[in-house]
């Protein structure tokens, strides 16, 4: 079973709340994830290198052009809080 | 007694035009917010590519600091939740960046490993104002070169000339601007202290240093402190601190108690980066002689002293010049002299860096053969290079269209040596009855007579025959 301690750490660096009940729900499911995960942990995979990507291809990259976007004055506008050009939000640290 | 250990992270920020993973312009602008897209603000469904000239400079770097080139680089998603990342991670490299195991040898400062140079996106800037945070998103996203060093710095003068060296290479290299004031070059180091023989303390990160002296001054202060508490058996909190300039200290920002957990994984819109040999072999063309590597044959080669040389490898443009000029045929002693006396002097009056002046290295040895000839005195080349540095101009004509020819002509040189010795019978009576003193005047008034195109040595060949 899933340390509920762990539970609430994993979820806040979601940044997400939980409350009493959503944890103790939570933790059941996720005790199962994780239980799945340890049985996969236990194949023996000597040798093998990490699979990173399966069909992405490599070295794929681009010329070094300007494109211009449209996107700017609309996302400022989109945004809940602007000052003049800057994207407001609460102050954080 | 106790040990120290200082390591440094260094980023810098690529010259490219565009952004690492989108085509927005790499430019930093006054108006905040304009220089973004879909891509790097993170909208759904968009794909990340990246730039190709950032991973060429990128790897400029990594072989410059000697680092083993891994075959296969893979980027990874650094996750953590702030505003100056819209996407809420960062991409980075993580378990396979592209240069690893790198040494740095700067004369002076010890031998100094690199653990690792990798290659991620900038975030973008926040500006705390009571209490509201402004958001500028136009840095999110510029191509960034992290470097980690090993704790190998004893001191913190070490670090402090390890890093204006390490500037001196990104500029020669031409990958970054080098400005730490303006951010384009930043550095975060971590220190530790402990007894001698007993290895690493608990580290210390310290942020915040916008300069090479914010560097000295942090480190100094915080080995004092940490060395205090040491000694007096405290337990030193693995931490970050923050350098407050004002107070002249470190201050604790956050412990790393709860340290971060950014959760990497490969990045699945990038593929792996696996540099071809043909690539490495163009990496390899743009080395160049690296700054300390320089001065060192500078002072070798051409005999000079540690600060001429220092001064002369200050700048690949400049160091470019001095040997140029030398290939043409100008002596060390004037090259030399010139670039660091008249040069430096109209440069800075000007406000130019060599590369933006109009100086080129065939105008200045043009006037170096001219006034090795007796074309023109030191007086007029003088005058001539004042004006080359800042119009577009040749030698020649700058030296015909300011009359800046030297007397040639012994003629008129003794009619202007006659005139000013009617004028001052005084003087010369006074040089006459034995008193050398006032020939330098004399001198003087014929110069300014000839308008400063006499010969001082003639002119004073002439004079002395007169008189006596």
């Amino acid at each position: 079973m899933m340390e509920k301690e762990e539970l609430y750490k994993t979820a806040s660096l979601a940044r997400l709340e939980l409350t009493e009940k959503e944890a103790d729900d939570l933790s059941q499911a996720v005790s199962q994830m994780i239980e799945y995960f340890s049985m996969m942990e236990k194949i023996d995979v000597t040798g093998l290198e990490p699979t990173t990507h399966v069909s992405a291809g490599k070295n794929r990259v681009r010329k070094d052009e300007i494109v211009e976007s449209s996107l700017a004055d609309r996302m400022i506008e989109a945004a809940p809080e602007h000052d003049d050009r800057f994207i407001t939000i609460p102050h954080v640290l | 007694m106790i040990e120290t250990f200082i390591g440094l992270e260094i980023h810098i920020q690529l010259l490219t035009k565009t952004k690492i993973f989108c085509n927005c312009k790499n430019e930093f602008s006054h108006i905040p917010n304009t220089n973004v897209c879909p891509v790097c603000m993170g909208y759904p469904g968009v794909l990340p590519r990246l730039n190709e000239e950032a991973v060429r400079k990128a790897y400029i770097v990594c072989r410059a600091l000697n680092c083993h080139l891994n075959e296969k680089a893979v980027f990874e998603r650094k996750n953590y939740f702030y505003p100056d990342l819209p996407k809420n991670y960062q991409i980075s490299q993580f378990a396979l960046p592209f240069g690893v195991n790198g040494l740095v040898e700067i004369d002076g400062v010890p031998k100094i490993r690199i653990h690792e140079a990798h290659l991620e996106e900038d975030a973008g800037k926040l500006v705390h104002e009571g209490m509201t945070s402004y958001c500028d998103f136009n840095r999110t996203g510029t191509p960034l070169l992290e470097i980690v060093t090993e704790p190998d710095f004893k001191k913190p003068e070490d670090a402090e000339l390890f890093l204006q060296n390490f500037r001196k290479m990104v500029r020669y290299l031409r990958v970054c601007d080098g400005n730490m004031e303006e951010g384009s070059m930043r550095c975060d180091v971590n220190v530790s202290v402990n007894f001698e023989g007993k290895g690493l303390g608990r580290k210390v990160e310290i942020k915040n240093l916008n300069s090479f002296r914010h560097v000295r001054l942090a480190l100094q202060h915080e080995i004092q402190r940490q060395s205090k508490m040491l000694t007096a058996g405290e337990t030193i909190v693995q931490e970050t601190r923050l350098w407050n300039d004002e107070k002249k200290r470190t201050e604790s920002m956050r412990s790393k108690e709860d340290a971060n957990d950014y959760r990497y994984f490969p990045e699945p819109d990038l593929p792996p980066y696996y540099p071809a040999p043909e690539f490495l072999a163009a990496i390899e063309k743009e080395q160049t002689e690296l700054p300390w590597i320089r001065k060192r044959r500078f002072i070798n080669e051409y005999k000079l002293a540690d600060d001429g040389a220092e001064f002369l490898t200050e700048e690949r443009e400049r160091a470019d010049f001095f040997e140029a000029a030398l290939n043409a045929g100008v002596s060390v002693q004037s090259a030399s002299s010139w670039m660091r006396g008249e040069i430096a002097k109209g440069l800075n009056k000007n406000k130019m860096s060599l590369k933006d002046s109009h100086l080129t290295v065939e105008k200045f040895v043009t006037l170096i053969k001219l006034l090795d000839e007796g074309k023109i005195n030191s007086q007029g080349a003088k005058k001539a290079m004042e004006i080359l540095i800042c119009e577009d101009k040749d030698t020649a004509d700058v030296i015909r269209e300011n009359n800046l020819m030297q007397m040639a002509d012994s003629g008129e040189l003794e009619a202007v040596v006659d005139k000013v010795i009617a004028g001052n019978d005084k003087v010369v009576q006074q040089i006459k009855g034995g008193d050398q003193k006032p020939i330098g005047f004399l001198i003087g008034q014929i110069m300014k007579a000839s308008g400063g195109k006499a010969d001082p040595k003639k002119a004073r060949e002439l004079l002395l025959n007169k008189i006596s």
